[in-house]
């Protein structure tokens, strides 16, 4: 373990009695609660943190917080691992494992800097230009490229964690709890309104912990706590620590990640990783702060170069010294006080060099005061140095003329810690998001929110307003402002502050030119490589607008998406073209804010609650039984019975088989079932069905058919009279909701004068086919009020009473074409009622059939379903055509005699067996003459279902074939190129057993 | 024959009494299933249906207790009575005889109750729920069919610390699978 070599004696909100252990690139080292994996880091005095994206040159940390482009490292091991984790956002805990990226074999020596000594082989484009051709290679270069560029490793196995959601509202969300956005919510609290304060620190403050400004007589950082323990005191008040504001949607929706347990090494047993957070706001308060901006000059990526604002963060509030011996290089006032703290946290101020050659007199009081000496009217050129760290800069004069490439330097400092400051740029990004408009604003030299666009308002230094004074005066304001556009009643307080703060007007000053005999690179872009020297090409090369460039170039791609880099970029962009920034305009920022775990977006929803899953009231005894389920939508059907050492398939045809001969049960709940009642009921019916149902007997049930709009067959069922104006329709699993849907449009909008009630009664009713030869002699055996005789209930009977002891409705309809009937019973009593089944037709050896069965016996019967209404076929060609009325009119009436849908060119159902008697027909196949006839070949029509039939003996199936009626006896090619699978078939008719039905009415 | 059937809730496979989830003190949720109710539809159409004797039909995003019954509104003329009596098809009769003129069902079996009581019951409903569950809008007798995660259901709110639950039976379990994974932070407790 190393020593904490730059751990300041005092200070910092850190707690020293909690040293803490950490593992990074496999050595150990210790730090303190409070730490940042970066603040632990630099207070071992470890420099070099990771290697850049295409040149891989080393890197140290520069930022403190979301702006950071370098320390970006893979956090965690084996199955909780996540890359490109920003090190100024890790909290550091016990035991923590960090890895660093992008380097190969180790960080120390990395075979891909190679890739920087000949980088003027690498310019902007470069493997666009060189490997995208020809395209098919594409795919071979990728591969080598990825391994050599990219970033960190996306975890191979499955994440341990749970991810929770959670909705909220409320009257007024402040984004941001710096200064402008605790006062902002403290405001609107009072007002009684209901607020919501979101940052992404632990702690509120914002920059309040980094700096060393007193609020009222308090520290800021003190004023910060005092302030959260008011706030999260009262209940109209949630305050959301360690949460990113990611998102800005419409509505004023803001997406947000709490990161619940990220500063432990696992989360406790019962705690989500992270919770997502919609937060529906009337009001937004958008108090983001802002980032420090970077100078651009030669070897500006060198470890320890870093901005002003990072060196005074690890001074602040981690008691980390940057370095021993410094140069601060600014073209604002801002560095001053960041210079005087460093300085007060013992690092030697070798020189504050300003570019500026008028500087206030309040700023030279602050360097005078700490003994800071100033070099007015100069620049850093060029800084020197090593993986280790940079060793010296050049500096020389501010250039009058920004054309220039190269200039003398005048004199040469030595140091190990560069702190630059090139202005500072307001976080706009969720304000951007939420389609707000920016102005550029040339004083401040930085964009500000212009134009809303929903209901929210910046306060504080993300609107440019950088001075704490102005943020906590500005963030009342807002704050009062927002809680009365929401409606509430508040008075606006005076608030007066005393601040020797400087005001940020830097010194316009986006690329400095190299000191003669220098060749180093300019970084405009850290993350992303990209150099002031690109973005010439760029423009040379004709990538102007903003959007190419950022294309072209990759500035402002990446995990920070350009947060340090873009105003640096564009203003280089708009010298080239010789216009100002605001004509060249700003990229399109977009959700979210930082990257979040996709764990977090997906929540509870994967695994079996990817969907929800729909379950009969049998369904825990097909599952004892060791029944495979099949999804039909949402619903989980048994599929079949396997007995011990049968196959699936062996099962299956053994129900199938077995029905035919003795009883079987089936449960058919999943079916759609429609209560429909009114003194127009039998009209509507007989409006949407195809058939009539006028003359329909109570105690009767009838087959109908449904068309759409257009005349194409929608969807089938049984419909019953239960009494004089009560029916109840059936309809296909599938089409359940759809057809629901289907009739309240035409009760409602279509025909409102119809009295016609109409309710889902699905969920309500246990639906059990019992089907074969035995079934009424296993009825008679479990009711004792519905006569059962053939006379008293034939074939299409309703009755009601009781079965096996439950109040029952019994339909004799058949889907087997055995005869069979339609056992309903309240859900709550279909279990007992199938079980009780079962035993009561042990001696007539019932056995339950699952869905594969009932598949094959209905494609004996030549019963349609999904794969005949296929949204293309007409009544017609299903075999229909007698069943349309012409007594009335129904839905699909007019449009079914469009002569397209018409006519001997029509496809129609046909049965298919194969000539050889033992062939499968392939699924999906094509109807074709000769498989071998010139392409394209003329296909005639398809395969719709297919089994083989243990009734019949052969495989069968049904399809649909032009003209086909009229084609029984012709021989065609089943033809499945996809499996090259091709099978002579004979057209038949659609019915393989019982064709005069004489089973189902015995 | 079967004499006499029990009713079998659609939790039966999974619904297990004791704590579950986080170790609080007091469980941040309590569930409970209510089984053996009678659910009957209302819909009177185009009807303006009055409130029938006996029973008090609240008004858009309300429930109402009558004597022994408590109804909820499900939209423009529908309601859904619910009350503890367990014969099954009693209660629509008498309702049908009151409302000769609406469509009457006994759907019973067709919903899965459950009353969730306790401190963080808002804060587990929030994690699925969309509307604004705040205790200054929902007060006893508000109610609403919305969704919760994937789920269709019915939000009734009894008290300030509770509410019923109501989901359509075959995605019930599901739902509670659901339900008991979004209440296991707080710990929960299954009576």
């Amino acid at each position: 373990m190393t020593t904490h070599n730059f751990r300041t004696a005092s200070g910092g909100h850190i707690d020293r009695a909690q040293p803490l252990s950490f593992t990074f690139d496999g050595k150990r080292y210790t730090g303190y609660a409070g730490d940042t994996l970066a603040s632990a880091l630099m207070a071992n005095g470890v420099r070099l943190m990771g290697r850049s994206f295409k040149y891989h040159r080393p890197r140290g940390l520069f930022g403190s917080g979301f702006e950071e482009p370098n320390a970006m490292v893979q956090l965690r091991t084996g199955d909780r691992t996540e890359p490109n984790i920003q090190a100024t956002r890790i909290e550091l805990y016990d035991g923590l494992i960090a890895d660093s990226q992008n380097r190969w074999p180790s960080l120390r020596f990395d075979a891909g800097a190679l890739t920087g000594m000949v980088s003027k082989l690498f310019p902007a484009g470069f493997y666009y230009k060189t490997f995208m051709w020809p395209a098919s290679l594409w795919m071979t270069y990728e591969h080598v490229i990825r391994n050599i560029a990219g970033m960190g490793k996306s975890p191979t196995e499955r994440d341990p964690d749970r991810y929770a959601q959670r909705y909220a509202h409320c009257d007024v969300l402040v984004c941001g709890a710096g200064p402008a956005g605790i006062s902002a919510a403290l405001t609107a609290a009072e007002s009684g309104a209901r607020v919501i304060l979101i940052d992404d620190a632990p702690t509120l403050g914002g920059a309040l912990l980094s700096t060393r400004h007193t609020v009222g007589s308090e520290p800021g950082a003190v004023w910060a706590l005092a302030q959260e323990q008011i706030l999260r005191a009262r209940d109209n008040v949630t305050v959301l620590t360690r949460t990113q504001a990611a998102g800005y949607y419409d509505h004023n929706t803001m997406i947000a990640v709490e990161r619940l347990a990220d500063h432990l090494a696992e989360p406790d047993a019962h705690t989500p990783r992270q919770r997502l957070w919609r937060i529906r706001a009337t009001e937004i308060v958008l108090a983001t702060g802002s980032m420090e901006r970077p100078l651009v000059f030669a070897g500006n990526d060198k470890p320890n170069v870093m901005l002003a604002s990072a060196a005074q963060a690890l001074a602040n509030r981690f008691g980390v010294k940057a370095g021993h011996r410094a140069v601060v290089f600014t073209n604002n006032g801002s560095a001053y006080g960041a210079a005087r703290d460093m300085a007060n946290a013992g690092i030697e101020i070798a020189a504050l060099v300003d570019a500026r050659t008028d500087i206030p007199a309040d700023e030279l009081a602050i360097a005078k005061d700490a003994g800071i000496g100033v070099i007015k009217g100069h620049v850093v050129l060029a800084a020197d140095g090593s993986k280790h760290g940079v060793k010296r800069v050049h500096i020389g004069p501010t250039p009058s003329d920004s054309s220039l490439e190269h200039i003398p330097a005048s004199r040469v400092i030595d140091c190990d810690l560069v702190a630059v400051s090139g202005g500072w740029t307001p976080s706009v990004h969720l304000f951007s998001q939420s389609r707000g408009k920016l102005r550029f604003d040339a004083v401040k030299s930085c964009f500000v929110p212009n134009k809303s666009f929903q209901r929210e308002r910046s306060a504080g230094a993300c609107n440019g307003d950088f001075r704490l004074k102005d943020c906590l005066a500005d963030g009342i304001s807002t704050g009062a402002d927002a809680a009365r556009a929401a409606g509430f009643e508040i008075s606006k307080k005076a608030f007066t502050i005393a601040s020797d703060e400087p005001d940020v007007q830097p010194f316009a000053l986006w690329a400095l030119p190299l000191p003669d005999g220098h060749h180093d690179k300019r970084f405009v872009d850290l993350q992303n490589d990209v150099t002031a020297d690109d973005i010439a090409l760029a423009h040379r090369e004709g990538f102007r607008s903003v959007e190419h460039l950022k294309r072209y170039t990759t500035l402002g791609m990446g995990t920070d998406q350009g947060r340090s880099s873009n105003v640096n970029g564009l203003a280089l962009m708009a010298g080239h073209r010789g216009e100002d920034i605001p004509a060249v305009g700003t990229t399109t920022f977009r959700q979210p804010f930082s990257p979040i775990t996709l764990g977090t977006v997906a929540g509870p929803s994967i695994d079996m609650h990817m969907a929800p899953l729909r379950r009969t009231a049998m369904h825990d005894w097909h599952e004892a039984a060791g029944a495979p389920f099949v999804p039909a939508g949402a619903w989980m059907r048994a599929q079949a019975y396997p007995r011990a050492g049968e196959s699936l398939r062996d099962a299956y045809m053994r129900e199938a088989r077995h029905v035919r001969h003795h009883v079987g049960i089936c449960d058919v709940s999943t079916l759609g079932k429609i209560d429909v009642q009114g003194k127009d009921a039998g009209e509507f019916l007989n409006r949407l069905y195809i058939n009539g149902f006028g003359k329909l007997e109570v105690g009767k049930c009838r087959y109908g058919v449904m068309l759409r709009e257009d005349g194409i067959a929608y969807d089938d069922g049984t419909v019953t009279r239960l009494s004089e104006n009560r029916y109840m329709v059936t309809t296909t699993t599938a089409h359940a909701g759809p057809v629901l849907v289907h009739m309240e449009r035409h009760a409602q909008v279509v025909w409102p004068e119809l009295d016609v009630k109409i309710v889902s009664v699905t969920e309500d009713w246990a639906a059990i086919a019992v089907a074969g030869p035995d079934s009424r002699a296993l009825l008679a055996r479990v009711t004792d009020d519905i006569d059962l005789s053939n006379e008293a209930c034939p074939f299409m009977a309703f009755r009601e009473g009781h079965i096996c002891g439950a109040p029952a409705r019994l339909f004799r309809i058949s889907f087997s074409g055995e005869l069979a009937y339609e056992v309903n019973v309240p859900a709550d009593y279909g279990y007992e009622v199938w079980d009780a089944l079962m035993q009561a037709g042990k001696d007539l050896d019932i056995a339950p059939y699952g869905t594969e069965a009932m598949g094959i016996m209905r494609i004996e019967k030549g019963h349609v379903v999904g794969g005949e209404l296929n949204g293309r076929t007409t009544a017609s060609d299903l075999g229909f055509e007698k069943m349309l009325s012409s007594k009335k009119r129904f839905i699909g009436d007019t449009l079914k005699d469009r002569s397209a849908l018409i006519g001997d060119q029509r496809q129609q159902l046909v049965g298919l067996k194969p000539v050889d008697g033992v062939s499968k027909l392939p699924r999906g196949a094509q109807l074709v003459a000769d498989p071998n006839a010139p392409r394209p070949v003329i296909m005639q029509g398809e395969v719709t279902s297919q089994c083989e039939s243990p009734n019949v003996g052969s495989p069968i199936g049904l399809g649909i074939l032009t003209n086909g009626r009229a084609r029984m006896g012709e021989r065609l090619i089943a033809a499945s190129p996809l499996t090259d699978t091709f099978v002579e078939v004979e057209v038949c008719a659609p019915v393989f057993i019982d064709p005069e039905g004489e089973r189902l009415r015995g | 024959m079967v004499e006499t059937l029990k009713r079998r809730s659609a939790l039966a496979s999974v619904y297990v009494k004791g704590r579950f989830g986080a170790d609080t003190n007091v469980p941040g949720m309590t569930v409970h299933e209510r089984t053996d109710l009678t659910l009957v539809h209302i819909d009177g159409g185009n009807d303006d249906v009055k409130n029938p004797q006996g029973f008090t039909l609240p008004t858009p995003g309300h429930s109402a207790a009558g004597t022994d019954t408590r109804a909820l509104w499900m939209g423009p003329g529908r309601w859904l009575v619910i009350a503890n009596d367990g014969a099954y098809g009693a209660l629509a009769q008498k309702i049908t005889e009151r409302i000769p003129a609406a469509a009457i069902n006994d759907v019973s079996s067709s919903r899965t109750v459950l009353r969730l009581t306790g401190p963080k019951v808002r804060d587990v409903l929030a994690a699925g729920c969309p509307i604004d569950l705040h205790t200054a809008k929902w007060t006893s007798g508000v109610c609403a069919t919305t969704i919760l995660d994937h789920f269709t259901v019915t939000i009734d709110c009894i008290d300030a610390a509770s509410f019923d639950v109501y989901v359509a039976r075959g995605f019930a379990l599901s739902f509670y699978e659901w339900l008991m994974e979004a209440g296991e932070e707080f710990g929960v407790e299954v009576v």
